[in-house]
This record gives C-alpha cells, sequence and structure tokens, in this order.
C-alpha cells in the first residue's frame, strides 16, 4: 500500500493525468480486445461457408465416383483443416442430447449453403468422453449422407460462434461509460481533501473549538491545509490576546472601582455621594457582564439537575424587591438538567431588560413536556423588526429609544442567547399584537 | 452587588447596640490605599483597626496585639490569602473574612473550606462590607450560643433536603439544585440551627441579622418565610418542612443532621 502510495503523483494536476492515462489505456485496451473478438468472429464464419462448401464439393465428387475409388478421393480432398474419408457406415453416432452448439452450427451450415442437406447430417465432437463442457472443444466430427447410403464422414476444427455488430457496439458503450463512473469516482477522491478544507473555513468563526485541518492529500492541497491552519492559528491567538486584554482591564478596574466605592463614604454631599455609588454600580455590572461574556467564551459550567422555577422566583424577587413590576406565573417547580449559573444569568438579562426598557416583566413558564417554555413580557415600545437580530450582537445597542440614558454593557442579550443555545434552546424576540417586547425561552429537556 | 447602600459615610445599617466597641479589626492587603481606605471606614464606624501588607507583617500583628476579626485579601505578593487562611486556621479561632474577586467561585469555595467564616466579594460596599464585619464579630462572641456555620465545610440535612454550607446550595431529595438568594439561605440557615424549636418573628430578624445585611421588618420575614416555603413545599404533596405556629412563629419541622 505504501509504495503504491510512492508511485502516486503527488500534485493534483499528476493524479489527474493519471486518471486520464489509466482511463484512455483502459478502454484502449478493451476495444483492441472486442475488435480481436469481432474479427475472429468474422473469420469464423468465413470458415463455416467454407467448410460447407467444400463438403457439399467433395459429396458431389465422392458420390459420382465407384465404390472402390470413393475413399481415397475422398482422402485426396483432404487438406489440414478438413480431414474426409469415406464408408459405408457412418463413424458418428446420431448424438442422444441435443446441444444448443451444435444445433446452432447445423443450422448456419444450412443457412451459409442451402444445396448442403443437413437433414441426415450428424454432428459430435471430436473429443466425446472428455468431461470438460462444450465450449472447450475443439474438434468437430460429421457424417454426411450420400444418396446411395453411404456415408462421407470428415472432422475439422470448430470455431467460436460470431458476435453481432450490436453486440460489440453495446459492449464499446457499456465500457466507456463504466470506466467514466470509474473515472468520476476516482476524481472525487482525489478532490475529498479540497472539500474538507472548504468545510472547514465553513466552520471557522461558528461555536465550538477551533479544529486544525487534517493536512492530507495532493500537494497543492496539503500546502493550502497547511496554510490555512496556520491563519486559523494566528486569527485564534489574535482574538485570545484581545480577549485576554479585556478581561485584564475588566478585572484591573475592580480595585479602582473598590477604592472609589470606600472614598465615596468620605464625602460630605449625601447626593453626590449617592450618586457615585449608583455610577460604580453601573461601571460594575459592565463589567460583571462583560467578564461573563468573555468567560463563556472559554469555560462551560458542568451540568447538573436545578429547579427552573426556584431560580427565576428568586430572580423575581428580587426585582420585585427592589421596586419593578415583575411577576411570575407558572408551575411551581419545573427540573431541567442545566448550568444553572450560565441559565439564571440569561434569566437574569432578560428581566433585567424588561424592567429596564419595558417598565415591568411578567414571567410565564409552561412545562411542554418535551421541553420547557419561558416567555418574559414587558409593557415597553419593543424593537423595531429590522433590528430583531442585531439586538443579539456583541456591544450593540440599539439608537432607538430603548437606550437613551438606560447604560448597560450591550452583552445582555448575547449572553442570554449564548446561554440558552449552549443548552440547546431556543431565545426569539417578537412583538406582540398588544404592545411590549416578548422574549421567548425554549429549552429542550435532554433525553435518556 | 451589595444590597443596601446608605449615603452617607457612616453607615447605620443596625446599631452598635451589644457590640463591645474598640473590636481589633486586620486588614491584610498589598494595596496600601485600599488599606488605609478601608482602615479609616472602619475606624470611622467604631473599630480599632490595624494594616498589614502581607502574611510577615499579619503574624507580626498577631503576635504583638489580640485580634478580634482578620479581614484577609485573597490576593496577596508571597503567600496567598488562601494560605495564609489556612495556616491562620491551624493556629486560632480568630474569626476570618476573605476578601475574594468577583465571579471566583472557586476562591470562595476554597476559602470556606480552608476556614474562613465569610468572604465578600471586591469591589463590595460600604454597607456590605460594615454588616458582615458585624455580624460576624457577633457570632463568634457566641451571643445566642449558636454554632458557627461554614467551619470545614458542613453539609446541613433535613427530611433529605442538603444544604451545603460552602457553595451555599440547596439540593432536593432528588439531587435538584434549588436555588435560593441570600436573604432565604440566611433564614434556613437559621432555621436549620434551631430545628424543631419554634421561632418567633423577633428571633428570625436577630438570627438572620447576625448572618449579614438582612435589614427587614416582622412583615418581611414572613414574605421570606413564604417564598422559603414555596422552594421546599412545592407541590401538595410535599411534606411540611416550615410549620406556622399561629400566634407564636415558626418552626423547621424535620430533625437536623450535620454531615461532611
Amino acid at each position: 500500500m505504501k509504495q503504491l502510495r510512492r508511485l502516486l503523483p503527488d500534485t493534483l494536476g499528476g493524479r489527474i493525468v493519471l486518471v486520464l492515462l489509466v482511463g484512455l489505456m483502459a478502454f484502449h485496451l478493451g476495444s483492441l480486445w472486442l475488435h480481436q473478438i469481432g474479427t475472429e468472429a468474422v473469420l469464423g464464419s468465413t470458415r463455416e461457408a467454407q467448410l460447407a462448401e467444400r463438403l457439399v464439393a467433395a459429396k458431389r465428387a465422392v458420390a459420382e465416383l465407384p465404390t472402390a475409388e470413393r475413399d481415397r478421393t475422398a482422402h485426396a480432398l483432404s487438406t489440414a483443416s478438413l480431414d474426409m474419408h469415406w464408408t459405408q457406415a457412418p463413424t458418428v453416432q446420431p448424438r442422444q442430447a441435443s446441444s444448443a452448439r451444435i444445433d446452432a452450427l447445423r443450422s448456419r451450415l444450412g443457412e451459409l449453403v442451402p444445396e448442403l442437406d443437413v437433414t441426415g447430417l450428424r454432428l459430435g465432437y471430436g473429443e466425446d468422453g472428455v468431461a470438460d463442457g462444450e465450449a472447450s472443444r475443439h474438434l468437430l466430427l460429421g457424417a454426411l449422407p450420400l444418396p446411395d447410403g453411404s456415408w462421407l464422414n470428415f472432422s475439422a476444427a470448430l470455431f467460436r460462434p460470431p458476435a453481432s455488430e450490436h453486440a460489440t457496439l453495446l459492449s464499446t458503450t457499456a465500457m466507456a461509460v463504466g470506466i467514466l463512473l470509474l473515472g468520476l469516482l476516482v476524481v472525487r477522491l482525489i478532490g475529498r481533501p479540497l472539500r474538507a478544507l472548504s468545510d472547514a473555513a465553513d466552520r471557522f468563526g461558528g461555536p465550538g473549538p477551533v479544529v486544525p485541518v487534517p493536512e492530507e492529500g495532493p500537494r497543492e492541497v496539503r500546502h493550502a491545509a497547511q496554510a490555512f491552519n496556520r491563519m486559523q492559528d494566528r486569527i485564534d491567538r489574535l482574538i485570545a490576546d484581545r480577549t485576554q486584554a479585556l478581561a485584564a482591564v475588566s478585572h484591573d478596574l475592580r480595585t479602582p472601582i473598590a477604592r472609589l466605592r470606600l472614598r465615596a463614604g468620605f464625602v460630605e454631599d449625601g447626593e453626590a455621594a449617592h450618586a457615585i455609588d449608583a455610577d460604580l454600580d453601573e461601571m460594575e455590572a459592565m463589567i460583571d457582564s462583560t467578564l461573563a461574556y468573555l468567560r463563556g467564551e472559554t469555560e462551560s459550567e458542568p451540568r447538573k439537575p436545578a429547579d427552573l422555577v426556584a431560580m427565576i422566583e428568586t430572580l423575581c424577587h428580587a426585582a420585585a424587591d427592589a421596586g419593578a413590576a415583575v411577576t411570575y406565573a407558572g408551575p411551581s417547580q419545573a427540573r431541567l438538567v442545566c448550568s444553572p449559573v450560565t441559565l439564571k444569568r440569561a434569566f437574569s438579562n432578560l428581566i433585567d431588560n424588561a424592567v429596564k426598557y419595558g417598565g415591568a416583566a411578567r414571567v410565564v413558564l409552561e412545562d411542554k413536556g418535551r421541553d420547557i417554555l419561558i416567555r418574559i413580557e414587558d409593557d415597553g415600545p419593543g424593537i423595531p423588526e429590522a433590528d430583531m437580530q442585531s439586538v443579539f450582537e456583541p456591544f450593540r445597542r440599539l439608537e432607538t429609544s430603548r437606550n437613551r440614558g438606560t447604560g448597560g454593557s450591550g452583552l445582555g442579550l448575547t449572553i442570554a442567547r449564548r446561554a440558552v443555545e449552549q443548552h440547546g434552546g431556543t431565545l426569539v424576540l417578537s412583538n406582540p399584537p398588544g404592545g411590549g417586547l416578548l422574549a421567548s425561552v425554549g429549552l429542550p429537556k435532554p433525553r435518556n | 452587588m451589595a444590597r443596601c447602600r446608605a449615603a452617607t459615610g457612616i453607615i447605620d445599617v443596625m446599631a452598635p447596640d451589644s457590640l463591645p466597641q474598640e473590636a481589633h479589626i486586620l486588614v491584610v492587603e498589598d494595596d496600601g490605599e485600599m488599606r488605609t481606605l478601608i482602615a479609616k471606614f472602619l475606624r470611622q464606624n467604631g473599630f480599632r483597626v490595624t494594616g498589614a501588607r502581607d502574611g510577615r507583617e499579619m503574624w507580626e500583628v498577631l503576635a504583638g496585639a489580640s485580634v478580634d476579626l482578620v479581614l484577609l485579601d485573597v490576593m496577596l505578593p508571597g503567600a496567598s490569602g488562601l494560605d495564609l487562611c489556612r495556616a491562620l486556621r491551624a493556629k486560632s479561632g480568630v474569626p476570618i473574612i476573605m476578601v475574594t474577586a468577583r465571579g471566583e467561585e472557586t476562591d470562595r469555595v476554597l476559602g470556606l473550606e480552608l476556614g474562613a467564616d465569610d468572604y465578600i466579594p471586591k469591589p463590595f460596599g460600604r454597607a456590605e462590607l460594615l454588616a458582615r464585619v458585624r455580624a460576624l464579630l457577633r457570632r463568634s462572641r457566641g451571643e445566642a450560643g449558636e454554632p458557627m456555620a461554614g467551619q470545614a465545610g458542613e453539609r446541613i440535612l433535613f427530611a433529605d433536603w442538603s444544604l451545603d454550607t460552602r457553595r451555599r446550595e440547596l439540593s432536593a431529595p432528588d439531587g435538584t439544585a434549588v436555588d435560593l438568594s441570600g436573604g432565604e439561605y440566611d433564614l434556613l440557615l437559621a432555621f436549620c440551627e434551631h430545628a424543631q424549636r419554634v421561632l418567633s418573628r423577633d428571633q428570625l430578624l436577630d438570627l438572620a441579622r447576625n448572618r449579614m445585611a438582612f435589614n427587614g421588618t416582622e412583615r418581611s420575614v414572613d414574605v421570606m418565610v413564604s417564598r422559603l416555603r414555596r422552594k421546599l413545599e412545592p407541590t401538595d404533596e410535599s411534606p411540611s418542612i416550615i410549620k406556622t405556629v399561629r400566634g407564636a412563629g415558626y418552626m423547621l419541622v424535620p430533625p437536623v443532621k450535620r454531615g461532611a
């Protein structure tokens, strides 16, 4: 196998030329072979005609002669390909079992030379008693009755039955089609690494870890795969560096914020201290969500069964305690195997959004058997249809009423959607007919 | 996020009623500014404060004076806060509050496992810091003779439910994690520490206040208990966990076991 591989040309062009060459050669050899068979067949039918004519001539000549000279004349008319002699009784016994080949030969002889009376003709094989199949017989034995009841016996070489022109054409076509299909298959095989490369390029940047493309196939494809892997590495490193820088900045900001928090305590003006605290809350929330967003890129929380209702109720109660109009409606428990912290953050972001932009949140949970549906509705202005997708982009905030003076990091929905999708679920935003915004979360229950 | 924040420097989350004044607090923090600010803030609220830059300075202070509470930062140069916490716990029973980076779950769990009594995520609010310091001081003086929760990473078991005091997590009998708010957790812990005893609303308020900045009224105790009950007894068939004793208060019905 290895040696075979070494014989294989290394370049894409070389391999295609090889396929072309092998295909052409196969076709050429096949055609030659078919031609050979055709020629042999034509030769065979010519020989048969010759045999029939000579038999007719010999029969006539021998029948004219007196009995004493008949055998000598028969011998004199013999050649290497047709041996004849005369006897009173036939040397060939009538065949018991009829043979398709013998019958076909008999009728063909009759067709070729109608004068040859085939009704009394006895035909048989020269190697009777040999157990081999009929196809391997080469010597034909025959006995031709003369008008006076004596027999002209002969033996001749057998020929392959002729194939029709029609069959030759058909087999050439079949062969060409076969070679074409085989060629296509091989070319497809050659192209496989190239397709793997394009698939990998399509996958790149999507969810899931970066997978290097296998560097195999012809040289050009191998080089392209290597270049692609190097590019993928570079982009990956670039993103990782940026992520790390962003995470480091966010992380380091906590120390000055912690200092500021304490410092605000020494501000004499109570109102100013309160305002500073509110600003710090906002900064902290932004840092928290940025870090949560970045963490989600690299880490995944272990799964365990958790009660979604307890989770949502905790969030609703906290929001209600802070003075927001947040209600929960639904069953008193709903169990799901999930990553609780990740999922809680998603619901927290959705409820916060509803409160911030919509002034209220009505949370409804429904257990649908196969999955759990959670709807979060608010009384806000909703989102223009055109922006329904772009609100999920990181750091994206709409330049409409939804963000005026409300701050936020622009990551809430991004984090929420990613968390839900990590659980195989969907998060869809819509503007219900009654106004407001509806966030629908569907979480499938894992099947065991 | 701090649970409540007042506008002025001196925060009156709760009256420093029974607290003996001049409790000595050791602040171990490598950031000089931060150390000064914490010290200034705590002094303003009636504590005696000593600062230490690292483990070496901490041991020096501990050798020379009696300390009522240690506020220990996790991120320290040289020996980390976690190592110091373990070494400190091995030598003395002084109450320890770990200061962890927010969102670093592992630091928190590890800190509590290594013997810290409480933790506070950084950046913290002034009110939260003060409330935690006061609550821990109260508890360490054993006013109610209550056991210290969180020591050596306990698991509290009642009626097949399990409360993990390291992770602050509640698990249902079938292993499902049931989310609790901070207030609900503190309330449940108070119930567990006084199982099968009737607790009045006043007592519950007091107990919960010892845990954290729980700034509620008797009415809010009722609300909190009903929320907790909804999580512990989700269906009508669920066994009764918290019983209302008419005119007296509430009681945790099942017996409590402590496990590892």
